[in-house]
C-alpha cells in the first residue's frame, strides 16, 4: 500500500472534452445527413454521393495534415489526434461549401485551414481563428470559380439578394424573388440548393437545442447573435421601406443560423467570460449586417467571425473582473457596446445611401469643370 | 442564475449512501493520544509539562489572542511531552502527547448552564471557555461571530454538508437530536436574531420531518430546504440562497450568522454537561477503504486507527484526504490525528486522469461560486502578470475545487489558482 499525493479536488465531473466533441460530431453529422437526404431525393444519387465524397475527402485531408505534422515534429500520432479533433474542422468546412465545389478546392482549403488555422498556432486550444472559417475564407477568396460544371451551383437566395444590394425595390419585388425559392417557409425548411449544411434553419435549430441541452454550447451566443441581427436589420429595414420580412430573411439566409450554432460557439476562439461571449456574439452580428449591406462581399457571417476572433483577447481583457461584484458594470459595458454598435451599423448603412448621391453630384461637378 | 452570470454551483454526486445508513463504529482512545496545539492555523500556548497528570476536561493549552480558545484533554493519564507531528493543515505542528490510563476520569471545567436564564455576556463567556470552534472546516472560535447581537437578523444553522462522501453532520444530528435542538436554541438566543433557519438539503427526506417536528414547539426556528448542489454549504452561497443578499467579507454585514450543525450539537452537550467536546464523529469513506463508516473517536486518535476500524485500505495506490474530496487536504501519512475540526477522512483509489489542452470553454468561470475566472487567473499567473491577478480578484478564491471538478479537459485548475494566490500574496507583500 502506498499513499500518493494528488492535488485536491480528487473528484471530477463525467463531462469530458472528448464527450463534448463527440456530441458536436453527432450534431454536425445530423445536419449533414438531413441535407444529404434532401440531395438524394431532390437531385438524385449523384448529388448525394458527391456530398458524401466531399465530406470524406475533407476529413481525410484534415487527418493526414495532422499526421504529417506529427511525423515532422516527432509527436505521438494517436495521442495527438485524440486531443486535436481535426475531423470537426473538416466537417464544419464541408457543410459551409456548395455541393458543386471541386474536390481539389475543398482539399486545399482543408489543408490550409488545419495548417495555418490551427497547427501553426500550437494546435487545439491555442488557435486564435476559427479554423473552419479560415478554410471557408480560402474557398471564398481563391476558389469561387473552382466548381464542377455537372452540378448546379445555381443562385442562392443570398447571392441573388446580395446582387440587389441587400434591399428590395418593393415588397412585391421581394415576394416574386423569394417565391422562386419557395417563400420564407421554404427558407426555414431549407429545401433549396445552397451550402451543404447551411440551408435548413429547422434542422440547425433542432441540433442547436440538443447541443444546448447537452451543455456543449452556451445558449447565449446564438440567441444574442440572431437577436442582434434581427433588431439591427429590423431598424434598417424600417428606415429603408422594407417590410417585416426583411429581418426574417436576414436570419434565415446565408449561414447566419449555422454560424450562430456551430462557428461562433467554438469555445477555443470565443471569450471565456459570459459577458465577453455576449459582446462577441453581438459584435459578430453587427459585422455580419455591415458586411452584407455595405461591402462588395456576398456574405457577412464568415468574415464577421474572423473579425471577432481578432477582438477576442481584447474582449477578454474588457471583462477581467470579479463577475459578481462587477455584474452591474458588466451590464453597462454590454449595453453601451450594443448601443454604440447599433448606431454605427445603422449610421453606416445610411451613409452608404448618401454616398451614392454624393457620387452623382461629384460626377456632375466634373462635367461642369469640363 | 442571471443572464450575465453562470450557475455558480453544480450538482455533484454526493456518494452519501456509502455511509449514511450504517451504524456508527465507536472506538476507545488508543494508549497514547496526541492533541494538536493549534486553533485555526495559529499555534497555542501549552499549560502542561512532562509528568503532569491530566483528566478528561483538563485545560492543556489555549490560543491566547483576541480569538481566545482553550484546548482540553480528551483522556485521563500522564503527559509525556510535546511532539511535532503532521497536521491536516499539511504543516508540522506541536502536539501534546498523553499516555492514556484508560480510566476516563473527568473534571468539568465549566458549570452546566441554563441558557434561558443566562445573560448574553454569560452565555458568550460560556461558549468562549468551552473552547467551541466551528466544525465547518476552518475551525475558528465560535464566540467571535456572536459578539455583535444588535447587528444580527438571521441565524443560519448549516446542516447542508455539501462535500461528497461526508455524512458526519447528518449522522450526528440523528444520534444527538436533543443536544442539537438545545444547541440551536442557545445559539438563536445568543445571536440576537429575529429568526433561526436550519438549512438542510432537500434530498435528505428522512431527516427533514424529524427536524421539523423537533423545532415545532420553538417560535422563530424554521427548517429551510436548500437544493442539492455544491457548494451549497459555503457561507456565501447559503446566505445568498436563503436571503438573496451578497456581502463583501463577513455574513454579519447582511445581518447573518452561519454556524455549523455539529457546532450546535457540541454547544448543546456542553450546556447540559459542562464538558468540552472531546469526541468527534468522523466519516471514513471512499472507494479506497473496505467498509466505509462513521466512526466516533476521541480527539487525538491517529487516522490509521480509524482506517483499521473500517476494514483497512482497499487497493494499492491510495489517495488519503483529510476532509472531503473537493476541499480536503491530501495527506502523505496516516499518522496524523483527529482534531476537533476534523469531520471526515476520504480514502480513494488513485486514478489517472488524462489531461487535455484547455479548450477555453469557460466552464470554470461559469461555475465559480465566488464569481471569479479561474482560466484567466491561470493564464495570468503563467505570464506572472500581477496587475491582471489583482484585477481578477485572485484572493477571493476559496479553493472549493469546483473549477477542477467541472473542467472537461481534467486540468488542475484549482491548483493553478492556489499557486496564483501564493504568487500574488508574495508579490503584493513586497510592494
Amino acid at each position: 500500500m502506498k499513499l500518493k499525493y494528488k492535488f485536491s479536488p480528487n473528484y471530477h465531473d463525467s463531462i469530458s472534452t472528448k464527450g463534448i466533441m463527440f456530441d458536436l460530431l453527432i450534431g454536425l453529422l445530423v445536419v449533414f445527413a438531413a441535407s444529404d437526404i434532401y440531395y438524394f431525393i431532390a437531385y438524385g444519387s449523384s448529388y448525394g454521393i458527391r456530398a458524401i465524397g466531399l465530406l470524406i475527402s475533407s476529413i481525410l485531408a484534415a487527418v493526414l495534415t495532422e499526421i504529417v505534422w506529427c511525423l515532422v515534429l516527432k509527436k505521438d500520432i494517436k495521442k495527438y489526434l485524440n486531443s486535436s479533433f481535426p475531423w470537426i474542422t473538416a466537417i464544419i468546412l464541408t457543410l459551409t461549401v456548395q455541393v458543386s465545389i471541386s474536390y481539389y478546392a475543398l482539399i486545399v482549403s482543408t489543408i490550409i485551414a488545419i495548417f495555418f488555422g490551427k497547427l501553426v498556432f500550437g494546435g487545439f486550444g491555442q488557435n486564435i481563428f476559427n479554423p473552419a472559417a479560415v478554410g471557408r475564407a480560402v474557398v471564398a477568396s481563391s476558389f469561387t470559380g473552382s466548381v464542377v460544371a455537372d452540378f448546379v451551383s445555381g443562385a442562392t437566395p443570398t447571392s441573388v439578394f446580395a446582387n440587389e444590394g441587400w434591399f428590395a425595390a418593393s415588397n412585391s419585388a421581394f415576394n416574386t424573388f423569394i417565391s422562386k425559392f419557395g417563400g420564407l417557409t421554404n427558407l426555414f425548411l431549407g429545401l433549396y440548393p445552397g451550402a451543404i449544411g447551411e440551408t435548413s434553419v429547422l434542422v440547425i435549430l433542432l441540433v442547436g437545442i440538443f447541443l444546448v441541452y447537452r451543455k456543449v454550447i452556451d445558449y447565449r451566443v446564438p440567441v444574442i447573435y440572431i437577436g442582434t441581427i434581427f433588431i439591427t436589420t429590423l431598424i434598417i429595414g424600417l428606415m429603408n421601406g422594407q417590410g417585416i420580412w426583411y429581418p426574417i430573411f436576414h436570419i434565415f439566409t446565408g449561414g447566419a443560423m449555422f454560424g450562430a450554432i456551430f462557428m461562433l460557439t467554438d469555445p477555443v476562439t470565443n471569450p471565456t467570460a459570459i459577458p465577453g461571449r455576449i459582446v462577441f456574439a453581438m459584435g459578430a452580428a453587427f459585422f455580419t449586417v455591415l458586411i452584407r449591406i455595405n461591402s462588395n462581399l456576398p456574405e457577412g457571417v464568415l468574415y464577421s467571425i474572423l473579425l471577432m476572433n481578432i477582438l477576442t483577447p481584447a474582449i477578454e481583457k474588457m471583462f477581467d473582473s470579479h463577475q459578481v461584484n462587477s455584474e452591474k458594470n458588466n451590464l453597462k459595458k454590454v449595453l453601451i457596446s450594443f448601443v454604440v454598435g447599433l448606431i454605427i451599423v445603422v449610421g453606416m448603412t445610411m451613409f452608404k445611401l448618401n454616398y451614392k448621391e454624393i457620387a452623382i453630384n461629384t460626377s456632375a461637378l466634373f462635367a461642369l469643370v469640363k | 442564475m442571471s443572464f450575465l452570470l453562470g450557475q455558480m454551483r453544480h450538482q455533484v454526486n454526493g456518494q452519501k449512501e456509502l455511509t449514511d445508513h450504517k451504524d456508527i463504529i465507536k472506538l476507545d482512545a488508543p494508549s497514547v493520544v496526541k492533541i494538536p496545539l493549534i486553533v485555526a492555523n495559529v499555534s497555542c500556548e501549552v499549560y502542561v509539562k512532562q509528568g503532569d497528570k491530566v483528566k478528561v476536561g483538563t485545560k492543556i493549552g489555549a490560543r491566547n489572542d483576541h480569538f481566545y480558545c482553550p484546548i482540553y484533554s480528551s483522556v485521563s493519564g500522564v503527559v509525556k511531552g510535546v511532539e511535532k507531528l503532521m497536521h491536516p493543515t499539511f504543516k508540522q505542528v506541536d502536539h501534546v502527547v498523553i499516555e492514556n490510563d484508560g480510566k476516563y476520569e473527568a473534571e468539568t471545567p465549566l458549570k452546566p448552564m441554563d441558557f434561558e436564564k443566562a445573560t448574553h455576556k454569560e452565555l458568550e463567556d460560556f461558549v468562549k471557555n468551552l473552547g467551541l470552534i466551528g466544525s465547518g472546516g476552518a475551525g475558528f472560535p465560535t464566540f467571535v461571530k456572536y459578539m455583535m447581537p444588535e447587528k444580527i437578523d438571521t441565524l443560519i444553522i448549516n446542516a447542508v454538508e455539501c462535500e461528497p462522501y461526508i455524512t458526519s453532520d447528518y449522522k450526528g444530528i440523528y444520534e444527538n437530536l436533543d443536544f442539537f435542538v438545545h444547541g440551536v436554541r442557545a445559539m438563536y438566543k445568543l445571536s440576537g436574531g429575529k429568526e433561526a433557519l436550519v438549512a438542510i438539503k432537500e434530498n435528505k427526506k428522512d431527516l427533514i420531518p424529524i427536524l421539523q417536528n423537533a423545532f415545532k414547539p420553538y417560535e422563530g426556528i424554521k427548517v429551510s430546504l436548500v437544493p442539492d448542489v455544491y457548494p451549497m454549504g459555503w457561507e456565501r452561497t447559503l446566505v445568498y440562497e436563503l436571503t438573496k443578499k451578497r456581502y463583501v467579507k463577513l455574513p454579519s454585514e447582511v445581518g447573518c450568522i452561519v454556524s455549523n450543525a455539529t457546532t450546535a450539537i457540541c454547544l448543546g452537550k456542553g450546556l447540559t454537561t459542562g464538558m468540552p467536546n472531546t469526541q468527534k464523529l468522523v466519516t471514513i469513506s471512499g472507494d479506497g477503504v473496505n467498509n466505509p463508516s462513521n466512526v466516533l473517536v476521541y480527539v487525538g486518535t491517529p487516522v490509521k486507527e480509524l482506517i483499521k476500524a473500517c476494514g483497512g485500505y482497499k487497493g494499492e495506490d491510495i489517495v488519503l484526504i483529510a476532509g472531503g474530496p473537493m476541499m480536503g487536504q491530501p495527506m502523505t501519512t496516516d499518522e496524523y490525528v483527529i482534531n476537533p475540526a476534523c469531520n471526515a477522512v476520504t480514502v480513494l483509489q488513485d486514478k489517472e486522469h488524462e489531461e487535455l489542452a484547455c479548450l477555453r470553454c469557460g466552464r470554470c468561470s461559469d461555475f465559480c461560486p465566488s464569481g471569479l475566472q479561474p482560466v484567466r487567473i491561470n493564464n495570468s499567473n503563467k505570464l506572472k502578470d500581477v496587475d491582471a491577478l489583482a484585477k481578477l480578484h485572485v484572493m477571493d478564491c476559496i479553493e472549493c475545487g469546483l473549477c477542477s471538478y467541472v473542467c472537461p479537459s481534467k486540468i488542475e485548475v484549482t491548483e493553478g489558482v492556489k499557486k496564483a494566490k501564493k504568487y500574488f500574496a508574495l508579490k503584493s507583500k513586497k510592494k
